[in-house]
């Protein structure tokens, strides 16, 4: 039993993480259609952000934890913000009209692009951070195992806790968020009432961005290691974890994220580590063949 | 006689008046901008394996060199537009309008 509870706590952590990936999928694809395959690229750049602002806080002796942590959030959602904005304004805007397909290879060489820029000006070694939050207190003590959850772990479920909450308020409460439901429902008509459908989108894709970031950042203080390739396995799986909960679907985004992290963790610690992703990659295929709108989607009607 | 008139009158020509360079600058520098953000951390800082951890190199002329080359090649986008537009002229009803104006 101490031992199930630890794998759940490790789930819910790595779910977390999925989650707040997720969600930049199925706004994405909530708005224009499409699946952004380079979003994962745009998570692994957040996380090298993060990385690169704790060693300048480092060298600037700025030690107080939270100030620390305020500023890397700050520094790593404005960037890669900013990368989110330019991947749209340059990658997908231009192909607006145009054949289904387009966006979608557009998409992959924009991945591939990120990839390589990283791997160029940042090496393609693997990229160690010392720890930065430790601690955590002991739930369950027994003479075989020990159950601990760790201050990281509880940062994470918070973080993606209040973030979701966030979202959710600005979806369904914002001027922004009504703009973003109007665009999703039908662009064309969202244009003819006044909606900068330009500007929504290219919002979409910022917070999009902005909660890859912040993924980026639990991710390189919970594994401590970063390499420019994370961002295609993350996404993969971020990706499944948006299908299984109903792509376009923002709790079931979470929903999917948590249960991805649970599938995969129990999967290692019960079964084979190795075959991990495996078994995460099979629910995707399970759910594209026997429910292709996942848990929480709406079936999609086409008029004819 | 207002500007947009004579303009018409002396045909299209290759010059950019004040009214024009503002906006093309403030073009270019949007996008140079843009470039800084983008370059500032994954250009400017490279971390390098150092005993103990890692280290960060700064690399602030290749950010330069980014910046710079984005606001040319932006200018150089934002004139040719403007160039283009130039030699095609005014369309016949914007131009007829604006001959009536003059008139």
């Amino acid at each position: 039993m101490p031992y199930f509870v630890q794998q759940l706590i490790n789930g819910v952590t790595l779910g977390s993480i999925y989650g707040l990936i997720a969600i930049g999928y199925t706004m994405v694809y909530g708005i224009i259609g499409m699946i952004n395959f380079a979003h994962g690229d745009i998570f692994m750049i957040g996380a090298f952000i993060a990385l690169i602002t704790f060693l300048l806080l480092g060298l600037g002796d700025i030690t107080w934890l939270p100030l620390a942590l305020i500023l890397v959030l700050l520094a790593s959602m404005t960037l890669t913000s900013v990368y989110g904005w330019t991947v749209e304004r340059l990658a997908y805007r231009p192909l607006r009209g145009s054949f289904r397909l387009a966006p979608l290879i557009s998409a992959i060489g924009m991945s591939i692009f990120l990839q390589n820029y990283v791997q160029t000006f940042q090496s393609a070694r693997v990229r160690p951070l010392q720890p930065v939050i430790q601690g955590g207190i002991t739930l369950i003590e027994s003479e075989t195992f020990t159950v601990n959850l760790s201050y990281l772990q509880i940062m994470i479920v918070v973080v993606t806790i209040v973030l979701m909450g966030t979202f959710t308020l600005l979806i369904s409460r914002t001027a922004l968020g009504r703009a973003q439901r109007a665009c999703e429902q039908d662009r064309t008509m969202a244009e003819l009432l006044g909606i900068n459908v330009d500007r929504t989108i290219s919002l979409t894709f910022v917070s999009g961005a902005a909660l890859a970031s912040v993924a980026g950042i639990m991710f390189v203080l919970y594994y401590g290691v970063i390499d420019f390739y994370i961002g295609f396995l993350a996404g993969i799986k971020a990706f499944t974890a948006a299908v299984l909960g109903g792509i376009g679907s923002l709790p079931g985004a979470m929903l999917g994220g948590l249960l991805i992290g649970l599938i995969e963790t129990f999967w290692s610690a019960y079964f084979t580590i190795e075959y991990k992703d495996v078994a995460a990659f099979t629910i995707l295929v399970l759910v594209l063949i026997f429910r292709p709108n996942g848990l929480l989607g709406r079936p999609e009607i086409e008029k004819v | 006689m207002t500007a947009e008139a004579s303009s018409l009158k002396a045909g299209p020509h290759r010059t950019l008046s004040r009214d024009l360079l503002a906006p093309v600058l403030k073009e270019a520098g949007i996008a140079a901008l843009v470039a800084f953000g983008l370059a500032v951390f994954m250009i400017g800082f490279r971390t390098v394996d150092a005993q103990g951890g890692l280290q960060l190199e700064t690399r602030w002329s290749w950010v330069g060199i980014a910046v710079g080359a984005v606001f040319v090649g932006r200018l150089a986008l934002a004139l040719r537009r403007h160039w283009r537009r130039a030699d095609q002229g005014p369309g016949i009803l914007s131009a007829l309008s604006t001959r009536l104006g003059a008139g």
